[in-house]
């Protein structure tokens, strides 16, 4: 009885609007009363939860993404991607796709990437023709690229949760992501030679080599953050504080987005961007608290151990739960509810944690873009004023896409665990 | 729900963006200390980042009430009528009230101890805790006094053009960049 009041509940303040912070913090309260702890201690815990640097990377890379989405850095982006891609059938879309895949490499989370990509690209793309349908689902559905390629939120979260180390986790999600990227890129290319795009000029060789050294600042942030962390230099939290100024500063000096008296103002921006998210893991880490000493993953794992579950059937269920809840909350809150239940049943299982850290994304890829409720949809038909139907008949195509990708990733762990392996050792 | 912005909204944004600011900082300096400088090299960047960060994000929740910017499923809430939208809204108000009132509270008792104790953090910078434990306290004030005004405007002065789900999306620009269009 007790459980499903507690379910219902839950659910219930959730789809009464609540904010998702307040959910989580009012649920930890209750279950901290109902075990006769005093409240004080829900405060104590999520004040102490606060207290990781690891954790703080992550306003740090928002702050960077901010910097980079009103500085001018997308456009930049964009230029180079159009600059090589001229004169190929269908070109804005194929450009789509690689300004996405290079934005992800700057920016963690999939919201900002089709934010900031698809102010640009979905105003071109329907003046020179495109089908509204066809632009909004290749922007949105690229869009999901920003949550695997490193630096990624969702898998600093998924470090801090399930005790992995970020460095490797990022590494894991390089080649599933450029798979993706790569499947696109050829529905797109095939798409474009089916229903006759339209072609844009050749760009001739000076203006190439032009845009592309105009591009280059930009494109050094991912380079400064991987080789920073890679080489050894600096911590991931160091990295993102590097990223945040080096961004800020390519942002005032080469692309000119903002002026520079609208700095304080874009990083008080940036800061609650962050704090959208950080106040959601502080009580979702409350919560997670109490669950841990509930008892109830133990319980989960010598379930499933009892049932004998073979690894594949356990990854589908897991696939299949992760899909529902990402039908009702958005990436960060649907993390740090299922994992903290879901991580110490990985290593009994035979499950690599790494190997399910780019399942687990990749999974919040599709519930972004999910029918009826994915994020990313709204974020499109908000900036775009198209009808939410119009944007999910778009986006299909590139769900099933997503969908085989999935399948892969879940059942090749190779494709995920080689690069971790190689630079790291296994 | 989207008001003009008054001094205490200029206040509070310039605080943090100065705290975001020096965030930054302060992991450069550690960084280029190391490389460059190892004689005035810091150690303790990570620490103090963690400090600026929460208060800046305790500080902007009061803004996050005002724009309506927590995260939250609206689905539902979207297909209510207007009228019972207000009221769902006041009793989310209400329970948010519960919540950050127990921040303060329980935030306060926090950092008061800490005071008391003289609690210092375990590395060599020794920072006194308090400081970061009031953060917590001054967030739960700044949002009971945003809930505040909102329960009062939706029992008072609701409006259903502007106060129903989906009308505080110009949060979305920060202020100087570029306004953008209406919907």
């Amino acid at each position: 009885m007790g459980p499903i009041l507690f379910l219902l509940l839950f659910f219930g303040l959730l789809a009464a609007g609540m904010p998702i912070f307040l959910v989580l913090g009012a649920c930890a309260a209750i279950l901290f009363v109902v075990s006769g702890q005093p409240l004080i201690g829900v405060a104590q815990v999520i004040i102490d939860h606060l207290n990781s640097s690891t954790l703080m990377s992550l306003p740090l890379f928002v702050m960077a993404a901010t910097f980079m989405r009103f500085g001018g850095v997308a456009k930049a982006l964009v230029d180079i991607s159009t600059a090589w891609l001229g004169g190929v059938r269908g070109s804005l879309g194929l450009v789509t796709v690689v300004a996405c895949t290079l934005f992800a490499a700057i920016c963690g989370s999939s919201v900002a990437t089709a934010l900031a990509m698809g102010t640009i690209l979905l105003p071109a793309m329907i003046e020179k023709g495109y089908p509204r349908s066809f632009a909004l689902g290749v922007v949105g559905a690229s869009g999901t690229i920003g949550i695997v390629i490193p630096p990624s939120l969702a898998l600093i979260l998924y470090g801090i949760v399930a005790e992995q180390s970020v460095p490797r986790l990022f590494l894991a999600g390089i080649l599933p992501g450029l798979l993706q990227a790569g499947a696109f890129f050829a529905w797109v290319w095939y798409d474009s030679r089916r229903r006759k795009f339209p072609v844009e000029p050749t760009i001739p060789m000076a203006e190439r080599i032009r845009v592309t050294w105009r591009a280059l600042p930009a494109l050094s942030v991912p380079v400064v953050v991987l080789v920073g962390i890679y080489g050894g230099f600096v911590t991931v939290t160091e990295a993102a504080a590097i990223a945040a100024v080096v961004s800020l500063f390519v942002s005032l000096v080469f692309y000119r987005g903002f002026h520079w008296t609208a700095t304080l103002s874009v990083i008080a921006d940036a800061v609650k961007n962050a704090g959208t998210i950080l106040l959601i893991v502080a009580t979702a880490l409350a919560f997670g608290h109490w669950m841990t000493e509930s008892g109830v993953p133990a319980q989960l794992v010598q379930w499933t151990l009892a049932h004998k579950f073979a690894t594949w059937e356990f990854l589908l269920a897991i696939n299949v739960l992760l899909l529902v809840l990402g039908c009702f909350l958005e990436v960060v809150s649907t993390l740090l509810l299922v994992l903290p239940i879901l991580a110490p049943a990985l290593k009994p299982l035979g499950v690599d944690p790494v190997h399910f850290s780019i399942i687990f994304t990749h999974n919040m890829e599709i519930a972004l873009i999910h029918p009826p409720v994915g994020l990313n949809l709204y974020v499109l038909a908000t900036i775009s004023t198209a009808p939410i139907g119009e944007v999910i008949r778009g986006i299909l195509p590139f769900l099933i896409l997503l969908l085989i990708v999935l399948g892969i990733i879940t059942y090749v762990p190779s494709l995920t665990l080689w690069l971790p392996h190689l630079i790291y050792g296994s | 729900m989207q008001a003009r912005d008054t001094v205490w909204d200029r206040v509070e944004r310039t605080l943090v963006g100065l705290l975001g600011a020096l965030a930054m900082l302060v992991g450069l300096v550690q960084v280029a200390g190391r490389y460059f400088f190892p004689e005035h090299a810091i150690s303790w960047a990570e620490e103090v980042i963690v400090y600026l960060v929460v208060w800046g994000v305790m500080i902007i929740s009061s803004q996050l009430v005002r724009t309506d910017g927590h995260v939250r499923p609206d689905l539902v809430l979207r297909a209510l009528p207007a009228q019972a939208q207000r009221w769902v809204e006041a009793l989310n108000c209400l329970a948010a009230l519960a919540f950050s009132g127990g921040m303060l509270w329980y935030g306060w008792l926090i950092a008061s101890d800490s005071w008391a104790l003289d609690e210092r953090s375990s590395t060599g910078l020794a920072f006194p805790m308090w400081i970061y434990y009031a953060a917590l306290p001054a967030g739960g004030g700044l949002m009971v006094i945003r809930y505040l005004i909102r329960l009062y405007r939706y029992v008072f002065h609701f409006d259903a053009r502007t106060m129903t789900v989906g009308h505080a999306a110009s949060h979305e620009m920060p202020l100087g960049v570029s306004v953008p269009p209406p919907d």
